[in-house]
């Protein structure tokens, strides 16, 4: 079995997709990055106005500018400006998956909201040639701690998956020696596009 | 061809060259030029011609041995009969070809049921398109059945990955094979479906591809049941039902129905996560079912079934489609939308006459069974309505507390992890619409465990079809086979009704409470493996013992209907091919029980039984379970002894077929040899056992030996019936070349005991009929190891030189018993044996007895061969042998041998009971070369006079040996005696026994006297008182013969004269006084005869004339006496050294069996010859 084709995907595209993306990437697996909710949400100055992007259109340079000149020290501090620079040297801009074409072997969703719209979308689409897809999801909470902490299980989930002799036959057995070794809630189901 | 044509045709033959051309490339550069050139094939030439010509050259990369490459070939062929159909004609094979793929690569199998899944819609679609197929399509056509058969059988598959792709095609197939409604939502416009095929299409039958597509359905329904279910795999069965369900909505009430049943039945292997996975694809999928406007139905349900998965109020809220909207699908014709259980049941009524009208219109089989089948699932339904209804009804507070009540007992101590993750709140506890669901759910369970009212009515539907079908098919009608489900459900009816279900109270999930009975409270289809459970142990032999039993008890109807040998084979190989067992034995005691019951008939099946152990023994036919070499053995030896045994018991080893065993086993153990020597040992039909075992040892080389030893070992028994048998059996054995070494090896043995110190143990035994073993030999023990081998001896000559060595080292009691014994095989062998003489040549030291014995015996009635008579003297020359032995060649002899040997019989006290017998060989046998006795009468006596005795013992034998002879008046006639007494006289000196011999014919024929007188005469004329002997005889002759002898002692000398009248008067008798008368009576002229001195010396007193006589005679007396007392001196010196002699003689005499048999017999030398003394046989 060759390299898999992986997506991550998280509800901005921001963080918990982002830590993966580069995690992952910079160990080699062919891997991409999406967000799954309707906008790329950041946290603002207070809870109730968070700052909103859409997706594809608004780089990460674009938000790391439109932060800087908001309030770079708030988002200095709380990392953002961080995050964002790294995410800007990674990719151009967050992408939604619901957009995506791309095919992918594997679709890991951090975050169980995640997971139900990305399989509302799936399960949704025009069927095009039944290939299948599985799609994982694995509960990480959106903050940086996590997100690299979660980065680490991705890693070594792919890194399973990947060992795999013959994906389809063995995931149930891989996920849960994964599961009860990271004791995290796991996901999975099987699409088809 | 356009230019731009041809170079885009050039174009892709270089991609193609240059993928074949990269051999040691990654896979992946040769991929990319292959992608290049397929794009360039499939959209880059509108005329399709670069797909004609490159095909060939594509599918080579069929069998590239790279995986991916091969995947890539399978999505080629898609692409090329996507732009053209007329390719499947040709790549219809390819993809066969490819799915049997010869690596077994799991991907390129997965691409190839992808691509078939992708393709068929196509496909059909193209096909029903054809208004004039040709044959080609039409073979296109039945390859892919073909291929569609394979890739439906990999719903079995090992792997995950397969399955899930089988059931992605299964989805295609049944999507393709059902006519779309217009309530059909989410397929593109132009996708396939059954409508579309024209219902005359030539070879596409529109009502199989109908049929089909409901079978289809039906496993994948039967996969959400299957309690080893992946949850990947059950992920995807839900998808494809739901993607059913929403593209062709009649199947809506099935698939919510099964998903119902799954929600309470979730598989038990899953594990917490997978549980949540599953509930949650269940709740989006349903989800999207309550927007499809086919749904509204089944609202209720569906939105109850969500309440369960967790749905929360406003997810099911925000699926439900607007009021509007359902208003106006309210007003369509056919289900309303609050449609409930009465409507249903309402509905199927209609559903049972339209397949009726099925049944009618088309008498195809899979129709029936398929309408069958179908009507199977709304009867299950609408037992679950019926059941609900009735449950509903039932479900009052007070139940309701009762039933909570009665639960708390079982409720398990710990919460099961399925309860834990699955448990949601009951939101609308107590509501008309709850009540309604908790009474729905438990009508599935307890449907599912067939008990509740709707079942009742099933079952009684159920019945009434069945019967109506049995009335018809009984008035001929040809009806197809009953679907297995009806049978099914009758049979469930007759076994016990399982334990109802424990009540679950109101609103608790109704799979989390007991987990060892959640499988089998699922509600399923019928499948064996649900309704059956593990037998116990002691049931499950049982069964398995009445199956057999049956088996065997089936044997008539085995041989009516032909099947006689399948029949045997099966009941030997159950018996036999197990691991040794309760069972099994229990097995072989059938089949035993079996054989025997009618052994007559069942010998086949006996012979089968043995030979199949063996063949196990010898490894040719496998066991069920591995067996060490020595176990397969005893298997095969017990079950032969078993069935010869359980013969023997009943007494039926008189059968044939206790000797078929025996003899058509291919070997005969230790065990079943004792079995047949108990058969041989039955006192009635022993025979039977014998006559077995003789052929036996005839057929059976390898096991020759131990046979034999069987029938030889009977000869030593006393049973003379056995001894017999075994003696004709073995004699008849020992014709035979290539038995007589065996034979004669036993017989050799056997005989070699009697050296033993003690009889072997072999021959003591009830059996043998000496049942006390004895610790020493006698005459029954040595007898019975002599039996067999003296009887066998005038067969085979050679033996007796073995029988000569055994003599030579054995005892006296064994040499004695061979004596006795001995005569009748010898005399068989008679007289010109070569190898009896060759024993005469070689005999072994200390068996000259023996050849003496046998010498004897063969020369009692036959004179001896020249070669025996040569044999036996240089035996006797050079062993010293007793002479006796001598006495049979007596006749075989020269005169001087016998002349030697004579005074050795006569002298010699031991042999005074032989003399008769030499003496009446000598006159009467007949000399073998001249035909002649050897010795005349008057010979013998005067050899006997010839003899001079040394000892007084010597003397007094001479005179009995010539007593004997004296006794024999017939030989011995006056005028022999008078040859005799005349030969005597001639010779020189005479024999001292001559005047007794004399005096002795006197006594016998006293006329003889006149002879006599004439003898006395020569007497004096030899001066005969020199020898004082001769002189006595003559002394006591004279006096006997008185007055005739006056004459006589006239003639005597004065001297002798007067010392004859001393001696006389010394006697007793006066002769002078007789004499004096006898002179003076006699005529003038013969007194003048008489010379004047004797006339003085008769005249004269002797005794007054002694002095002058004494004085001459003491002087010669003196002198004769002290000759004597030497004489008498040596005499007895010689008699002490032969006394010592005797003595040893004696000893050695005993040890010889002569000499032991004349202390036996003691009795009388009769005169009668031929008499031996040695007792006859």
């Amino acid at each position: 079995m060759g390299r898999l084709k992986l997506a991550v995907s998280c509800s901005s595209n921001m963080n918990r997709s982002m830590e993966a993306h580069s995690f992952l990437a910079k160990k080699g697996f062919n891997v991409q990055s999406f967000g799954s909710g309707n906008q790329v949400k950041l946290p603002g100055p207070s809870p109730d106005r968070p700052n909103v992007y859409e997706f594809n259109s608004a780089t990460y340079n674009d938000i790391y500018n439109d932060l800087v000149m908001k309030d770079k020290t708030l988002y200095t501090q709380n990392g953002l400006l961080h995050m964002l620079d790294r995410n800007r040297r990674i990719k151009e801009s967050p992408q939604k998956f619901q957009t995506c074409e791309d095919r992918f072997d594997v679709i890991i969703c951090l975050e169980e909201r995640v997971y139900d719209q990305i399989l509302e979308d799936l399960q949704t689409r025009e069927s095009v040639d039944g290939q299948s897809v599985h799609v994982i999801n694995m509960d990480i909470q959106d903050n940086h701690e996590e997100a690299t902490i979660g980065a680490l299980f991705v890693c070594d989930l792919c890194t399973r998956l990947e060992a795999c002799e013959d994906l389809d036959n063995e995931i149930d057995e891989v996920l849960t020696d994964f599961e009860s070794k990271c004791n995290r809630n796991i996901l999975h189901t099987i699409c088809f596009y | 061809m356009t230019e731009a044509q041809e170079s885009v045709g050039d174009l892709v033959a270089s991609e193609i060259q240059e993928a074949q051309a990269i051999n040691n490339g990654t896979c992946d550069q040769r991929l990319d030029h292959l992608r290049r050139a397929q794009e360039l094939i499939i959209h880059h030439d509108p005329s399709g011609s670069l797909l004609d010509n490159f095909l060939d050259e594509m599918l080579e990369f069929m069998i590239d041995s790279d995986a991916k490459i091969r995947c890539f070939v399978v999505g080629f062929i898609l692409e090329a009969c996507k732009k053209e159909m007329e390719l499947i004609k040709k790549m219809g094979s390819n993809l066969l070809f490819m799915l049997s793929d010869q690596s077994q690569n799991v991907s390129v199998t997965k691409k190839v049921i992808n691509v078939a899944t992708l393709l068929y819609p196509l496909l059909l679609s193209w096909m029903s398109k054809q208004k004039n197929p040709d044959q080609e399509t039409e073979l296109a056509w039945e390859n892919f059945a073909v291929l569609k058969g394979r890739v439906l059988h990999q719903i079995e598959s090992e792997n995950e990955g397969i399955r899930t792709q089988t059931f992605k095609f299964l989805e295609s197939c049944i999507l393709a094979q059902t006519p779309k409604t217009a309530q059909s939502e989410g397929s593109k416009a132009d996708s396939m479906s059954l409508d579309q095929v024209p219902r005359d299409h030539r070879f596409i039958s529109y009502r199989k591809l109908d049929l089909e597509a409901k079978q289809y359905i039906d496993s994948l329904l039967q996969q959400l049941s299957a309690a080893h279910i992946s949850s990947l795999n059950l992920l995807t069965v839900i998808s494809c039902l739901t993607n059913i369900a929403r593209q062709r909505p009649e199947y809506m009430e099935k698939v919510l129905l099964a998903f119902e049943t799954l929600h309470v039945n979730l598989p038990p292997t899953l594990g917490t996560s997978q549980v949540k996975s599953v509930r949650k694809e269940l709740k989006m999928h349903l989800l999207r079912l309550l927007k499809h406007e086919a749904s509204s139905p089944f609202h209720p349900q569906i939105t109850t079934l969500l309440t369960d998965l967790g749905a929360s109020q406003q997810e099911v809220l925000r699926a439900l489609p607007s009021d509007s909207e359902l208003k106006r699908r309210m007003r369509r014709p056919g289900e309303s939308a609050d449609a409930g259980a009465p409507q249903r049941k309402r509905a199927k009524p209609e559903e049972a006459s339209t397949s009726q009208v099925v049944v009618e219109a088309d008498d195809d089989q899979e129709d029936d069974d398929a309408s069958a089948a179908d009507s199977e699932t709304k009867r299950t339904q609408s037992a679950i309505d019926i059941t609900g209804q009735y449950l509903y009804d039932k479900l009052t507070a007070k139940n309701v507390a009762d039933l909570v009540l009665v639960s708390m007992t079982m409720l398990p101590d710990e919460m099961p992890p399925n309860f834990q993750s699955s448990y949601t709140p009951i939101a609308a506890a107590g509501t008309e619409a709850q009540i309604r669901h908790l009474s729905r759910m438990m009508a599935t369970q307890f449907t599912a465990q067939g008990v509740g009212p709707g079942v009742e009515q099933g079952k009684r539907e159920a019945r009434e079809k069945y019967l109506e079908r049995q009335s018809a098919k009984m008035e001929g009608a040809v009806m197809p086979p009953t679907p297995a489900h009806i049978s099914a459900s009758s049979g469930e009816s007759s076994m016990a009704p399982p334990p109802p279900p424990p009540a679950k109270p109101p609103g608790q999930p109704l799979y989390g409470v007991q987990g060892q009975q959640k499988a089998s409270k699922r509600l399923i289809q019928f499948g064996l493996a649900h309704i059956t459970r593990p037998m116990q142990p002691e049931e499950r032999s049982r069964m398995i013992q009445f199956a057999f039993e049956h088996i065997i008890n089936s044997e008539k109807r085995a041989l009516q209907g032909g099947g006689a040998t399948a029949h045997q084979k099966l009941m030997v190989r159950l018996a036999c091919r197990f691991a040794p067992g309760p069972l099994t034995s229990s097995f072989e005691d059938l089949l035993l029980t079996f054989i025997m019951a009618d052994q007559k008939s069942r010998s086949d099946l006996a012979i089968l039984w043995v030979y199949e152990t063996y063949a196990q023994f010898q490894g040719f036919t496998q066991l069920a379970t591995a067996a060490e070499e020595q176990d397969r053995y005893d298997r095969y030896g017990r079950c032969l002894c078993r069935l010869l045994e359980t013969l023997f018991e009943r007494g039926e080893h008189k059968e044939t077929l206790f000797h078929k065993i025996l003899l058509e086993a291919p070997h005969i153990t230790p065990d079943a040899l004792l079995c047949l020597k108990r058969a041989c040992l039955d006192k009635v039909y022993g025979a039977f056992g014998m006559t077995t075992l003789r052929e036996m040892i005839l057929t059976r080389p390898r096991q020759r030996s131990e046979l034999l030893c069987v029938l030889l070992d009977f000869s030593y028994y006393e049973r003379p019936d056995l001894k017999t048998q075994s003696l004709e059996t073995a004699k008849e054995l020992f014709q035979l070349d290539w038995i007589r070494p065996d034979v004669k090896e036993f017989v050799g043995t056997l005989l070699e005991n009697v050296l033993r110190p003690q009889p072997p143990p072999v021959l003591f035994g009830e059996e043998q009929g000496r049942p006390v073993r004895m610790m020493v030999w006698d005459e029954h023990t040595i007898r019975a190891c002599l039996y067999l081998y003296l009887n066998l001896l005038p067969l085979d000559h050679s033996l007796i030189q073995k029988l000569a060595e055994v003599y030579a080292l054995a005892n006296t009691e064994v040499k004695k018993v061979i004596f006795r014994v001995l005569e009748a095989p010898v005399k068989a062998m008679g007289m010109h044996s070569e190898a009896l003489l060759l024993l005469l040549d070689n005999c072994p030291k200390g068996a000259e007895t023996l050849a003496a014995r046998i010498v004897h015996l063969l020369t009692e009635r036959n004179a001896p061969t020249k070669e025996l008579v040569i044999r036996l003297k240089n035996l006797h020359n050079s062993r010293g042998t007793d002479v006796r032995s001598l006495i049979p060649v007596l006749t075989g002899l020269d005169k001087a041998e016998i002349l030697k040997a004579l005074p050795k019989f006569v002298l010699s006290a031991g042999m005074q009971r032989s003399v008769q017998g030499v003496f009446n060989r000598l006159l009467t046998g007949k000399n073998i070369e001249t035909g002649a006795p050897p010795m005349s009468a008057q010979e013998l006596m005067v050899e006997l006079h010839k003899i001079e005795p040394k000892t007084n013992d010597e003397m007094k034998y001479l005179i009995s040996a010539m007593g004997l002879l004296f006794s024999q008046s017939n030989t011995y006639t006056k005028d022999v005696l008078a040859g005799v007494i005349q030969t005597l006289l001639d010779l020189d000196p005479m024999p001292t026994l001559m005047m007794r011999t004399i005096l002795q014919a006197l006594t016998l024929y006293p006329v003889l006297n006149g002879f006599i007188m004439n003898v006395l005469h020569r007497l004096i004329g030899k001066q005969v008182w020199t020898q004082p002997k001769l002189w006595e005889g003559f002394v006591k002759c004279c006096q006997k013969t008185i007055p005739q002898c006056f004459q006589v002692l006239l003639h005597l000398p004065p001297v002798q004269l007067r010392a004859l009248f001393l001696a006389s008067l010394a006697q007793g008798e006066d002769i002078r006084r007789p004499l004096i008368e006898h002179v003076r009576s006699l005529p003038g002229h013969q007194q003048a005869h008489v010379p004047a001195e004797i006339l003085r010396t008769i005249m004269e007193d002797p005794t007054t004339a002694a002095t002058k006589v004494e004085a001459e005679v003491d002087e010669t007396a003196l002198e004769e006496e002290a000759e004597r007392q030497m004489v008498e001196d040596e005499d007895e010196e010689e008699e002490a050294r032969e006394q010592l002699l005797l003595e040893e003689d004696d000893n050695d005499d005993a040890e010889t069996p002569q000499a032991a048999d004349e202390v036996e017999q003691r009795r009388p030398v009769s005169s009668e010859s031929g008499d031996s003394p040695v007792e006859d046989i």
